[in-house]
């Protein structure tokens, strides 16, 4: 396999307020004696003259990413931003690789990859109508002829209905993308604590428009180090359609919010007053935004 | 070498996105890293490696990783995913 060898390293560092670069100097050949013409690497590769062969070789065989100290305990990471090749004999190259701080390198959104999270595990939520009764049965003796018929309503009373807190169908997420520190400035947050909470208004991550629910974004930053942002989201389905006994067929966002108001009405079989829905009323509590405003690589 | 484990997990992660990144541009079947990244992102990883580059005193400059196992360690080890796959990740 071809390889190269090192002769020699030096390495040169400059680290200042702003900025941070180190520029190792290698000399570089053939593995196995490339100045030897009986060597069965010479002539495949680090050719004389063969310049493309040289910089392929360097470009594959040494480290794009670099780690140095931030003079404070940490570490900044630097990246391949340039090199340099002298030949100084057949075969035998002069390389020079300089590292820098990446800034600018990106542009708009974060980069090609981001951290994700979940998690399924639902609220507390308060309901007022169930999906089913699954039993209705009356007490010996009171004197009705049947069961109240109560609809679906749960938490009945004389004056309203009282509904019954149960575990709700959930699912959070965050998202970490990195970003430049450049982001980070008072002009971006600004427009990030505009839009919490928000709705999406299109598509993201698929879900349809209104389904995320944008919640904030937490986030530190260092100037000259790229920095982890976490936005945080909470989805939730859409209502398209859904039958709605008495009432038109329903349609909602998914955080949206749906509230019945009732009114009293007689139950003939059973002879007491019962609740009923009287008004439906969908209530949008957040706007809807342009989630892409988050910079979010999607 | 100056070992570097006191680093924060988040800073790791910010090191894992970079060597992530410039990984998944550059082509062949062979990543080069430090043996500072190597020791902070890949020891006891089971990446398997390639090529060492030593100079002739045996000091080693280079370690050349599995490319394909790299990538798939650091994007499963620290909960990396491409954008365009979150929606399938969490739906």
């Amino acid at each position: 396999m071809l390889s190269v060898e090192i002769f020699k390293e030096s390495r040169q560092i400059s680290l200042s307020g702003s900025s941070a670069t180190e520029k190792f100097v290698y000399v570089v050949c053939s593995e196995n004696g490339d100045l030897d013409e009986a060597s069965s690497d010479f002539g495949e590769f680090w050719e004389p003259n063969d310049d493309i062969a040289a910089v392929n070789a360097v470009l594959s065989y040494f480290p794009y990413v670099r780690l140095m100290t931030d003079g404070a305990g940490g570490v900044v990471v630097l990246e391949l931003d340039s090199i340099e090749l002298n030949q100084i004999s057949d075969g035998r190259w002069k390389v020079e690789l300089n590292y820098i701080l990446p800034q600018g390198q990106l542009t708009g959104g974060g980069g090609e990859y981001v951290k994700l999270s979940f998690s399924t595990k639902g609220n507390n939520i308060k309901i007022t109508n169930s999906l089913q009764v699954m039993s209705a049965d009356l007490a010996t003796g009171i004197g009705l002829a049947d069961v109240p018929d109560t609809g679906n309503l749960i938490g009945v009373t004389k004056d309203s209905v009282e509904g019954a807190t149960v575990q709700g169908k959930g699912f959070n997420f965050e998202v970490t993308a990195y970003f430049e520190s450049t982001i980070a400035n008072f002009g971006y947050m600004n427009t990030i604590y505009h839009l919490s909470p928000s709705m999406n208004d299109a598509a993201m991550f698929g879900f349809a428009a209104g389904e995320l629910l944008f919640l904030g974004m937490s986030g530190s930053a260092t100037l000259y180090r790229r920095v982890p942002i976490t936005f945080e989201f909470v989805a939730s389905p859409n209502i398209n359609g859904e039958a709605d006994p008495g009432f038109p067929v329903l349609f909602a966002l998914g955080h949206d919010i749906i509230d019945y108001r009732y009114y009293d009405t007689g139950d003939d079989v059973a002879g007491v007053l019962v609740k009923r829905p009287l008004t439906r009323y969908v209530h949008r509590v957040h706007p809807l935004r342009n989630l892409n405003l988050l910079g979010i690589p999607t | 070498m100056t070992e570097l484990h006191h680093l924060s997990s988040n800073r790791v992660d910010v090191i894992a996105f970079h060597v992530l990144s410039r990984m998944a541009k550059t082509t062949g079947n062979a990543v080069p890293v430090s043996p500072e990244i190597y020791n902070v992102l890949f020891k006891a990883s089971g990446v398997g490696i390639i090529s060492v580059i030593k100079d002739r005193k045996g000091t080693t400059h280079v370690i050349r990783l599995n490319k394909e196992q790299a990538m798939e360690y650091l994007q499963q080890s620290r909960g990396f995913v491409k954008p365009k796959d979150v929606a399938n990740a969490v739906r």
